[in-house]
């Protein structure tokens, strides 16, 4: 018999011994089973609690599987629905911006920012306001803390915005409130930003060691403060502005 | 949230019917091997340890083949109980070996065959009796024998092949 007749033959012996195999376990089984009188098997009572105890505590472990599972499947829901949530965020324009924005440091050059009001064209007045009943300074900032050594320095407004600019040395910071513009374009490249809160207004700080940007929205009035002055002191000066 | 329950609460329901159903057939089976009622009790307690830990190979629709998986269990366990109260090692026979070549090619493939290889299995030391059985007749692989046994995946591979090796040493036998 060559090789291969050798390999089919030892494969069909082996069919034969798991057919017996079968065979076998039935008949040793059927002879323990024949042979069980009910009336001669009493079981101890310590018996009797060793199994009641095995139960129990397979019972108790099952427990701990189930809850162990609840738990998996809990969590894995949460992530779905965390990147269900996520991937919905990104996917709207408005909210991919405040997304990114509170997640990453943007890189982009500049980020705009959209409102619905109207752009209004603007005239600019430097200096001291004119003598000019016409002329009426709607948006006029109240500083109520200047840092140590500053002065005012520029003073410029329109009937739809004011700008006043402190300056110490090399230092400056300047307060602008106007009326909420359509977009707003605001320097970001390489900055660090993030959302803060400003007298219960949300606001926007950019913040890069030339130039730190603040900016929130508060009664339909747009607030801007920019400078190159510590951001904590730029935050201070915006929490008392009016 | 009932689908997150129902498949652990479902195994500890079948280990209780199982217990329900075969506790006594595994007195029996483990009272065979150990005639005394102390080390079968023992036996069964061991054994549905080792049950409840392999739940998911029990098929409750085949009957017959829980109760003979339930047995050969009980069996091995009870053997294990004998051979430490014994003092015996359970080891394999020194003088066995599987360099000899058995002629098969004058073994004929019928019934009658089937019949002479199932009396031979029924003889079998219990030492290759039950990895065959659990192999052959349960369907596990080596690796799930290993674990039910505690032995290494090896040496069950081993038992099974001298297990074969020695019913067709015993049908050559029985045909020279």
């Amino acid at each position: 018999m060559n090789e291969k007749d050798q390999k089919i033959f030892h494969n069909t012996i082996d069919t034969l011994i798991d057919s017996a195999a079968i065979d076998a376990a039935n008949e040793i089984f059927d002879e323990i089973e024949a042979s069980i009188n009910d009336e001669e098997i009493i079981f101890s009572d310590n018996h009797i609690n060793a199994i009641n105890k095995i139960l129990s505590a397979e019972k108790h472990n099952s427990q701990k599987t189930k809850y162990h599972k609840i738990n998996k499947r809990i969590l894995l829901v949460a992530v779905i629905a965390m990147m269900i949530t996520l991937v919905a965020a990104i996917s709207v324009g408005a909210g991919r911006l405040k997304f990114l924005n509170y997640f990453m440091n943007i890189n982009e050059r500049s980020t705009e920012f959209r409102s619905d009001d109207e752009i209004y064209e603007e005239e600019y007045y430097i200096g001291e306001p004119p003598n000019d009943t016409n002329t009426i300074i709607k948006y006029e900032a109240i500083v109520n803390y200047i840092p140590d050594k500053f002065q005012e320095d520029i003073i410029e407004y329109t009937d739809a915005n004011y700008v006043i600019t402190y300056r110490y040395q090399d230092y400056y910071f300047s307060i602008a409130k106007s009326i909420v513009p359509d977009s707003l374009d605001v320097d970001t490249e390489n900055a660090k930003t993030k959302y803060i809160d400003i007298n219960g207004n949300k606001a926007f700080l950019s913040s890069k060691p030339e130039v730190k940007i603040l900016f929130w929205i508060e009664n339909d009035t747009l607030y801007q403060l920019d400078g190159n002055i510590e951001d904590d002191t730029l935050i201070k000066i915006a929490e008392n502005v009016k | 949230m009932l689908f997150l329950l129902f498949d652990t609460l479902e195994e500890t329901m079948l280990a209780e019917r199982l217990y329900n159903k075969y506790s006594k057939f595994m007195f029996q089976a483990a009272y065979t091997v150990l005639k005394n009622n102390f080390y079968a009790e023992d036996a069964v307690q061991q054994a549905f340890i080792k049950i409840i830990k392999n739940l998911n190979k029990i098929d409750e629709n085949d009957a017959k083949k829980t109760r003979n998986f339930i047995g050969v269990i009980t069996q091995n366990t009870a053997i294990d109980i004998y051979n430490k109260v014994k003092n015996e090692p359970a080891g394999l026979d020194d003088n066995y070996t599987t360099d000899i070549k058995y002629d098969i090619s004058h073994i004929i493939i019928d019934r009658e065959t089937i019949e002479r290889l199932k009396t031979h299995i029924k003889t079998l030391k219990p030492i290759y009796q039950i990895p065959l059985l659990l192999h052959a007749e349960q369907g596990l692989s080596a690796n799930e024998i290993a674990e039910i046994l505690d032995l290494k995946p090896k040496t069950v591979q081993k038992r099974i092949e001298r297990a074969r090796a020695q019913l067709i040493k015993a049908l050559n036998k029985e045909d020279n």
